[in-house]
């Protein structure tokens, strides 16, 4: 099941949960000063450890104020355990925080862990938690709130859209208490990037009370920088400044007022009469012209988020190199990112490691439509005339056109088979689901923090969400050995390895990578800024 | 083509009528271009051009172009061949079945007219919209599919006009002669009543015509039409309209299209009734 393609985030449960934001680990090579690097080594280096930090810097703001912010009714209950919805983790984030935050950068921030250090080769996490912090009810954030926090997330009874992203990594039993102060981590296998799963990139690792009963509108308990007045799901959610908030002087605003609209033409009008003050989920190809008329300010960011489209190298005519290479050389990359894209983001190269990732290779030659060489491929393949069906659902319908419009130019016919998502997403995952098990088949995947949320369940050999059914014994090797890496060049060694394997063998094509941007009332608010996954930090906003 | 004949029948009374022979204009116009399109388009419709998106008419692009960089005047013009093919069958569909039903239940009448007239009633009460979406759902996006959803829709409509002008016909003395000569049942309704309400079918087959266009172009609006990429109006309708701001040609081209061709058909549809009223 996936959610509209205006919040891009896929629901978890009986389908699939590819809905992991968008994080980097662009700080790693950046080497950032302070708090954020002490935080980024602490979260890379699978033998390293950080000393505490704070979370905040820069100049306080003026204080007051009320941000009216714009975004689509959350499709579900906002439910901090099982929401997967940019609305719905928008007012959970304003209300509750996790260990870690992440930044537009992909840097982790420490929050409620001041310090984090691994041992037994990245086997073993400890996260020392951040003194003296309250719930907004009161009641002191301890390690056993956190533990059961996490202890929710693992239970797969709760329906957790977390689930997935801690499947092969952190199994549920995994997490104890030293003291009030201590949790750890033990993990089923060496995880270097474990911090990032605990971070917000894992967007349902809020801390919540241990007695949470799943009652997140009506008890918003969290130790964030507001609290929740008021929710209807109609019509919006109202929050007000949380004077215990721990990070001290912060927020600046008194308030939040969030307004529902349904349409993305209704949500955009409000921002230009003045009837919002900023977009939670604002659409590219919508926003950029405003913003390069003065009308609005528009805040853009790059990003890890793709949508794939798998060819099944097990049945013909994808069952042959040439045939898959034939499609990835038929696609004029550019005019997609900038159609598709909004120009927003980064070319794909037929590799799961975006250019925003610290150990993406830089020597592979980029690939671009290439007439010629189609014709060639195609002729050694003995397939002179390829012609296929592309499933997918709606958020991929001017992908599919796309598609079909430039393999077209390059002699490939593409049948458009359009599905619900509902339809799409459905069936049993095991033998018949349409993303999963159509010869080929266009699949958003949400941006994720690091490579391997891609690379282990997209194309390790019989990995869950394998729709193209690749295996290679050589690319599941190197995968391991990037999560088991200790530092960065051996991680960097082992990315080539992989991104080569997938470059040339191409199960999958990866045309562009997307970003994200954000609009919003520049003169009167300050602070407001894009994140990859539209996740909201209004703590440090203020008006002018 | 009902419409078409009835129009070129009318042709010496169009010409007292302006709005009427501007509307006999319109239609003929996209009739033409719905069979000559390919002839008539700048550039092919389906050409993606993205360094050209978004472009506002101008000498290059009559109408501008999409967020693909498609030719808006090109689509537009491809646009008329899904819904003057649809449409059409669709009417034809509708009144023959409709019109077989009344005639049949006007002159039975009896238990037959009274079992068949109140599945109609019944079947004229539930939303048409939501019936098509329903069989569409089941039955998949297709032509053939969009015909059977729109024409069946049509069949209670007709049937009752249909009844109602037989049950005139059947108390005429033609009527009476008829039977009195023992003609059979399909002979008398065929051969005597049938000739006899063909205004009323004509009138039916232009409204109907008007509101299948429309129907085609709402349950297109709704992605029930043709496959993505089609250039349907109301497909094209829907997929631009969160463009209205940055390019309202990508909106107007279409939507003008639709109501041009649902006028010129209503009003050719106002002249006929004119007519046969006046007889």
């Amino acid at each position: 099941m996936v959610s509209p393609s205006r919040q891009g985030w896929p629901k978890p449960g009986a389908g699939p949960e590819l809905s992991r934001p968008e994080l980097s680990r662009r700080g790693l090579l950046t080497g950032v000063a302070g708090a954020g690097l002490l935080a980024v080594l602490a979260a890379c280096n699978a033998a390293g450890s950080a000393p505490a930090t704070t979370a905040s810097s820069g100049a306080p703001g003026r204080r007051g104020g009320v941000l009216r912010a714009g975004s689509p009714p959350p499709p579900t209950a906002v439910d901090p355990v099982t929401m997967y919805d940019g609305s719905a983790i928008a007012i959970v984030q304003l209300v509750a925080e996790y260990l870690i935050w992440l930044d537009r950068d992909f840097k982790l921030v420490p929050k409620l862990a001041e310090s984090w250090s691994s041992d037994q080769g990245g086997k073993r996490w400890t996260f020392k938690l951040r003194p003296g912090v309250t719930f907004s009810d009161g009641t002191l954030v301890d390690a056993a709130a956190v533990k059961a926090s996490f202890d929710r997330l693992l239970d797969p009874k709760s329906k957790s859209a977390a689930l997935s992203a801690f499947e092969s990594i952190l199994s549920a039993g995994g997490v104890s208490t030293d003291g009030t102060a201590t949790v750890t981590f033990a993990l089923d296998r060496p995880f270097s990037d474990f911090p990032y799963l605990v971070s917000a990139g894992n967007y349902n690792a809020v801390i919540l009370k241990a007695d949470y009963g799943g009652d997140f509108t009506k008890n918003a308990i969290g130790t964030g920088p507001f609290i929740l007045k008021s929710y209807d799901s109609a019509t919006g959610a109202s929050l007000t400044r949380n004077e215990k908030y721990w990070d001290g002087g912060k927020p600046y605003l008194d308030g939040v007022e969030i307004k529902f609209y349904a349409d993305d033409q209704a949500d955009l009008l409000a921002l230009q009469s003045g009837d919002i003050d900023t977009q939670i989920l604002s659409r590219a190809a919508l926003v950029e012209p405003l913003g390069a008329s003065g009308v609005v300010t528009v805040d853009t960011v790059k990003g890890t988020g793709v949508t794939v489209l798998s060819l099944r190298v097990d049945q013909a005519p994808f069952d042959k190199k040439e045939v898959r290479q034939a499609v990835a050389y038929g696609l004029a990359r550019p005019d997609i990112l900038q159609a598709i894209g909004t120009g927003i983001g980064d070319l794909g190269n037929d590799h799961l490691l975006a250019p925003l990732f610290p150990a993406a290779p830089a020597g592979i030659p980029q690939r671009a439509q290439d007439k010629q060489k189609v014709a060639q491929l195609l002729q050694a393949a003995g397939v002179p005339q390829l012609s296929f069906t592309l499933t997918f659902d709606p958020p991929s319908k001017d992908y599919a056109v796309t598609i079909q419009n430039q393999l077209e130019q390059v002699g490939i016919t593409v049948h458009l088979d359009q599905r619900s998502s509902t339809d799409f997403y459905g069936g049993d995952q095991a033998k018949d689901t349409p993303w999963l098990f159509t010869p080929a088949n266009l699949v958003g995947w949400a941006g994720r923090p690091v490579p391997s949320q891609f690379i282990t369940p997209m194309v390790k050999s019989k990995a869950v969400w394998n729709g193209s059914k690749y295996a290679s014994p050589a690319l599941d090797a190197a995968a391991d050995a990037y999560d088991r890496a200790s530092t960065d060049a051996d991680r960097k060694a082992q990315a080539e390895t992989i991104a080569t394997i997938l470059h040339e063998d191409v199960p999958i094509v990866i045309a562009y990578w997307s970003g994200a941007v954000r609009a919003y009332n520049g003169k009167k608010f300050d602070g407001i800024q894009a994140h990859p996954s539209s996740f909201v930090d209004f703590s440090t906003v203020s008006q002018k | 083509m009902t419409a078409l004949t009835a129009a070129a029948s009318a042709r010496l009374r169009l010409r007292g009528q302006p709005a009427a022979a501007l509307a006999a204009l319109v239609l003929l116009l996209w009739v033409g271009a719905a069979l000559f399109w390919p002839h008539l388009v700048p550039q092919d419709p389906a050409l993606q051009v993205p360094a050209e998106r978004f472009r506002s008419p101008s000498a290059a692009h009559w109408l501008g172009t999409d967020q693909f960089g498609r030719d808006v005047f090109a689509r537009m013009l491809a646009g008329s061949r899904p819904v003057l093919t649809v449409a059409p069958l669709a009417t034809a569909l509708g009144v023959a079945a409709g019109a077989a039903i009344g005639l049949t239940t006007g002159t039975l009448r009896g238990w037959v007219d009274d079992i068949v007239m109140r599945v109609l009633d019944a079947a004229v009460v539930f939303p048409a919209v939501i019936a098509a979406v329903l069989f569409v759902a089941l039955l998949g996006h297709s032509t053939v599919v969009l015909v059977l959803v729109i024409g069946a829709a049509f069949v209670p409509i007709v049937a009752r006009s249909v009844r109602a002008a037989t049950l005139v016909e059947r108390e005429r003395p033609y009527v009476e002669a008829a039977l009195l000569r023992g003609e059979p049942r399909a002979s008398l309704m065929l051969r005597e009543i049938l000739p006899n309400i063909r205004g009323t079918l004509l009138v039916e087959a232009t409204s109907r015509l008007g509101d299948a266009i429309f129907a085609a172009a709402t349950l297109s609006f709704l992605g029930l039409g043709q496959g993505p990429g089609s250039p349907e109006w109301g497909a094209s309708v829907s997929e631009n309209r969160v463009w209205l701001q940055l390019a309202p040609w990508t909106v107007l081209a279409p939507a003008l299209a639709i109501g041009s061709l649902v006028i010129a058909v209503a009003l050719l549809a106002d002249v006929l009734r004119q007519r046969w009223d006046g007889r």
